[in-house]
């Protein structure tokens, strides 16, 4: 009875006091850290909170004419505001300064364009069950966000997806569980596959297209999850076999070459580069994952393709001998315009986003040189990462607020391949939103227009029984 | 009416609140509790907002809120009750009727919502629905003049559909003027096309938006007990509104009256006791057991409901780690091997939850941590629940994440029941050094030095490096050799067997050493002194009365509570 009385007592008082949001422990003075970062002229307002006391404080941004004031610890900007701000700046310096932290900082505003959108799965950060997840859409230039499909939708789980080169016309999306395929969206028409054929050891998995978009590069992944027992460690995702084949979309069929499925390998991740004549991937020797996990280690390679004839050569060619250093490569991302591979370093295995060690690294495609991206990395995990349309700017994922829930951060990175300070994605009240946010971004994806997707088309595609079989081509 | 006419009249809606309280308070408690704990009702604008932006979104949240005070299970008997009283009361208001039979009568839509609360996946939500729009009902009826009213009672049924979902239906039936069909045809084509249309806006299956999205926790399902109430609302109104009914002669009436009390009555009471799942009862009563940690409330529950099933034979095992007896008591009852010890891993919102219990008391903290964050996701309508954000909270600090255990704390923070305790742990947090003793005890038994990937086919192996690193840990030292005789395996429990540890040297640890003497061809003569002497004579007669041939029904009367008939018979 007295615990009773307790809860309608509380809940007087409750209905008094605001909502409880996290105060990260970050190093700034200001979550999100937009210190110093270069923005494009379309994003949406740098809103940030002060992680100081700062009732009092004054915060003032310029550029020649125009000044912004803003009292207390919360920074709301008005939308036509933040616009008028940012095209006066652009390709300039906005200085900002605050009356309780003792130095100024710059927020750049880059020429360069940045695409429409993101696509991103959200997710909790879990282990093999999953509670609701979706695959949504967030427009830049403004905070809102629209889910494209999520488990509401059918029964089961939203897995990687894919745009050839941000155009939200074309999409490869998989689904796992009792309703699983993989969704083909060609031109509005959804179609569900089942890529499973007797010649693969199982669906395809981590998707990309061919710069043509007649071809989609994917790997077959028997995967599995475990769990670490040590406290600063959690989950280990790895495979137990792997290999890699490119899927003629024009011909629905699975083109397989021995040299991106041998023996003893475990080819993983491919990519196209930006020109489709070759075709990145990531292998390791295979091991004994009982006894050797931690001695499973990626290296990148490359293998010729013939988009003419369809073709996978022989020729494959090991780009970076990570093993060697005792690390291991994942997610390799080209820049479109042909210059630079993104991956991810971690110490061992395949699915750096566990790893708190995975940096992101970058290779110059044309000298060979590769070295750790720092201007973006932090002390905990940078992980998946793609390109803008131009390839001006790189979206990527990091755990560097609390170590466990993945936030999406963009970076400028310059024609010669050089990184700006990212900024975490722009929300309304970003403390309050990702204090709150019990999910993790995942395979964030530009996209340069709204994706015309129909959830209803796609929900039927999904919850019926047809699926078109994936042909098979050995070569 | 007289008074004392009144007061009759009063009976049947007084009888339905006192039974179903009693009933839910007494019989169904644990239930109760149940609702309880899958959900995370917090106090924020962001959570109703997100809760209450789909159709019937609006009841949902109103449930929730009431069902967060089902922790106290008379609380939520009393609050179901109000709900089903509530709808009886308006069904027989909207009746337009004011005869005993006519009350007798309205006690069936709520008597079905009865039947519905058995299951323990139906949500409250639904009897708020249900309420809901049977009060816009009787308000809607209530405005007067004839294009107002008409307007309100067509413009209301959208509001009322995102409000309540799609048992708005019963407001288009009983707010609609018959007489004038084309107001309800009108409202009946709005409320049609209300699930089409969001089905443009909101991603869920067309059939959900006819069926209601939150009325029941499986997504798959239809309630299909909640739409027989909501149709025997329907036969109800449309039964009492034949003018014949309210000709009925006095004398005819008060027998009509009596047999239709003593038929309702008697087939809900069948019904119920036919529905009511007492078995699940039981679990969730050893569940909620667990979660009180009244663990001498477990195992004295054995002598009225022993443990059967994996889950109770569970949380049993757990009692009796808790109370240090599991090495002298556990095969005084049932064991169904390492099953009923560390069940194995199944994808369900309920079971995993006392193994990890288990876990996090014997320092497998990242187990306990994936186990509970695993049931957490099983829950099938993406609800959170309290109870394991407050266990992940913890495992979080043990583990030294500060930040993601304060993100549990804060939105514990948000409940109006977790609060206190939320906030002391964030408390305990700050303060340095750090001040939560009975975590810093977890963290200091949890194995930390070698790390392992976790299996729940090898916790023998876990267990055995937990051990070595920290040799003081008599949970897993318990489990270990309670796993290797759940295993049969005698080898490995030698191994592990440390006679030192405690003296005298426990019942279950006798036996096994003794079985271990004679199953090596050594004479009981020869038995070590740390077995008793009355072990070793009990022994001589178990093995007499095996070559006597006696019967299992025998051998388990006499010797039911040793190793020795758990290795020969289980």
């Amino acid at each position: 009875m007295r615990r009773f009385v307790f809860a309608i007592s509380a809940l007087v008082i409750m209905s008094c006091s605001g909502e409880v949001s996290q105060n990260f422990g970050c190093g700034c003075p200001i979550y999100p850290d937009y210190m110093d970062v270069t923005v494009p002229a379309g994003i949406a307002p740098l809103n940030f909170d002060y992680c100081i006391p700062a009732d009092d404080a004054v915060t003032v941004f310029s550029y020649g004419d125009l000044t912004y004031r803003f009292k207390g610890p919360e920074i709301r900007w008005n939308a036509g505001n933040w616009r008028r701000l940012l095209s006066a700046a652009t390709d300039n310096d906005i200085q900002v300064t605050s009356s309780v932290i003792d130095r100024s900082w710059t927020i750049h505003v880059s020429g360069d364009d940045i695409d429409y959108g993101l696509n991103y799965r959200l997710l909790e950060p879990g282990y093999e069950v999953y509670s609701k997840m979706g695959i949504y859409e967030r427009d830049l230039s403004s905070f809102r966000q629209r889910t494209l499909i999520d488990n509401n939708d059918f029964s089961g789980c939203v897995n990687c997806h894919a745009y050839n080169r941000a155009d939200p016309s074309g999409m490869t999306l998989h689904i796992r569980g009792d309703h699983g395929a993989t969704l083909l969206m060609k031109e509005g028409r959804i179609e569900a596959y089942d890529t499973k054929t007797d010649s693969t050891s199982g669906f395809c998995v981590y998707p990309y297209w061919h710069p043509s978009g007649k071809y989609i590069a994917y790997s077959t992944n028997n995967t599995r999850q475990s769990y670490h027992t040590k406290a600063e460690k959690l989950i280990e995702v790895f495979d137990l076999a792997s290999d890699v084949q490119v899927y003629d979309v024009e011909h629905n069929c699975l083109i397989l070459n021995p040299s991106v499925r041998q023996k003893g390998m475990w080819e993983t991740f491919p990519v196209f580069s930006a020109d489709g004549r070759t075709l990145f991937f990531c292998a390791a020797s295979e091991k004994n994952i009982d006894t050797e996990l931690e001695s499973v280690r990626y290296n990148l390679y490359k293998v010729s393709f013939d988009p003419e004839s369809g073709t996978i050569g022989d020729d494959v060619e090991l780009v970076i001998d990570a093993e060697s250093d005792g690390k291991s490569i994942s997610f390799p991302r080209p820049s479109y315009d042909g210059r630079f591979l993104v991956y991810t370093l971690s110490d061992y295995g395949q699915f750096s986003i566990w790893h708190h060690e995975a940096d992101l690294w970058k290779l110059d495609l044309l000298s060979g040189e590769t070295s750790p991206a720092v201007e973006v990395n932090s002390g905990d995990t940078e992980s998946f990462h793609n390109f803008s349309s131009n390839s001006r700017w790189m979206v990527f994922s990091s755990r560097r607020d609390d170590g466990q829930f993945t936030r999406l951060y963009i970076a400028h990175v310059d024609e010669n391949g050089c990184f700006s300070k990212a900024f975490m994605l722009p929300q309304k009240n970003p403390r309050r939103y990702y204090g709150t946010l019990f999910m993790s971004y995942n395979v964030p994806e530009f996209v340069s227009g709204p994706v015309s997707f129909s959830h209803t088309k796609a929900a039927r595609a999904i919850n019926g029984d047809a699926r078109i079989p994936f042909g098979v081509k050995h070569e | 009416m007289l008074h004392s006419d009144r007061i009759i009249c009063r009976i049947p809606s007084l009888l339905l609140f006192l039974s179903t309280f009693l009933f839910l308070g007494l019989a169904y408690p644990s239930h109760l509790c149940y609702q309880e704990q899958y959900q995370l009702f917090e106090w924020t604008w962001g959570y109703f907002a997100d809760v209450a932006s789909v159709p019937g979104g609006f009841s949902d949240w109103c449930g929730r809120f009431l069902t967060q005070f089902f922790i106290c299970p008379w609380a939520g008997a009393a609050i179901i009750a109000l709900l089903l009283y509530a709808v009886q009361a308006l069904s027989f208001k909207l009746s337009g009727t004011a005869s005993l039979l006519s009350r007798i009568w309205s006690l069936v839509p709520a008597c079905i919502l009865l039947l519905f609360f058995l299951d323990d996946k139906a949500l409250v939500g639904a009897a708020v629905a249900f309420v809901l729009v049977l009060t816009a009902s009787v308000a809607v009826r209530a405005v007067r003049g004839k294009m107002l009213g008409s307007a309100a009672y067509v413009a209301a049924v959208p509001v009322l559909y995102f409000l309540c979902g799609p048992l708005s239906v019963l407001f288009v039936i009983a707010a609609g003027d018959w007489k004038r069909i084309y107001t309800v045809l009108a409202a009946l084509l709005v409320l049609l096309a209300c699930p089409f249309a969001s089905s443009l806006l909101f991603h869920f299956p067309l059939w959900r938006l006819f069926a209601g999205i939150h009325y029941y926790r499986y997504q798959t399902d239809v309630p299909v007990v909640l739409w027989l109430s909501a149709l025997s609302f329907v036969l109800y109104q449309a039964i009492f509104s034949i003018p014949a009914l309210q000709a009925v002669k006095e004398r005819k009436m008060y027998a009509a009256c009596a047999v239709s009390f003593v038929a309702v009555v008697l087939s809900f009471v069948t019904a119920v006791m036919k529905n009511a799942e007492f078995s699940n009862e039981e679990i969730m009563l050893c569940d909620r057991l667990v979660r009180s940690e009244d663990w001498k409330g477990i195992i004295s529950r054995q002598n009225v409901h022993p443990a059967d099933k994996p889950f109770s034979v569970c949380c049993l095992n757990l009692a009796l780690m808790e109370e240090g007896r599991m090495p002298d008591d556990m095969f005084n009852y049932y064991q169904n091997g390492i099953a009923g010890l560390f069940p194995p891993f199944k994808i369900s919102y309920t079971s995993p939850i006392p193994v990890a219990e288990l876990f996090w008391r014997v320092g497998m903290v990242n187990a306990c941590q994936n186990y509970m964050f695993e049931a957490q996701e099983a829950i099938p309508d993406f609800q959170k629940s309290a109870r394991i954000y407050k266990r992940l909270a913890e495992t979080n600090i043990v583990n030294g994440n500060y930040d993601v255990a304060r993100r549990y704390l804060n939105s514990l923070c948000n409940t109006l029941f977790y609060r206190q305790w939320a906030r002391e742990r964030l408390g305990d947090m700050d303060s340095a050094p750090f001040a939560c003793d009975y975590l810093l005890e977890k963290g200091s038994i949890r194995s930390n030095g070698k790390d392992y990937m976790f299996s729940d086919k090898r916790i023998d192996s876990v267990l055995e490096i937990i051990l070595e690193e920290k040799p003081e840990n008599s949970r897993a030292y318990d489990c270990l050799l309670a796993w290797d005789l759940l295993n049969k395996d005698l080898e490995s429990f030698m191994k592990h067997f440390d006679p030192g540890r405690k003296v005298p040297v426990p019942k279950h640890f006798q036996e096994a050493v003794l079985l271990n003497l004679i199953s090596s061809g050594a004479m009981l003569e020869d038995a070590p002194d740390m077995v008793s002497e009355e072990n070793v004579s009990r022994l001589q007669s178990f093995i007499k009365d095996i070559q006597a041939r006696r019967s299992e029904s025998y051998m388990h009367k006499y010797y039911g509570d040793t190793y020795w008939f758990y290795s020969l018979y289980r």
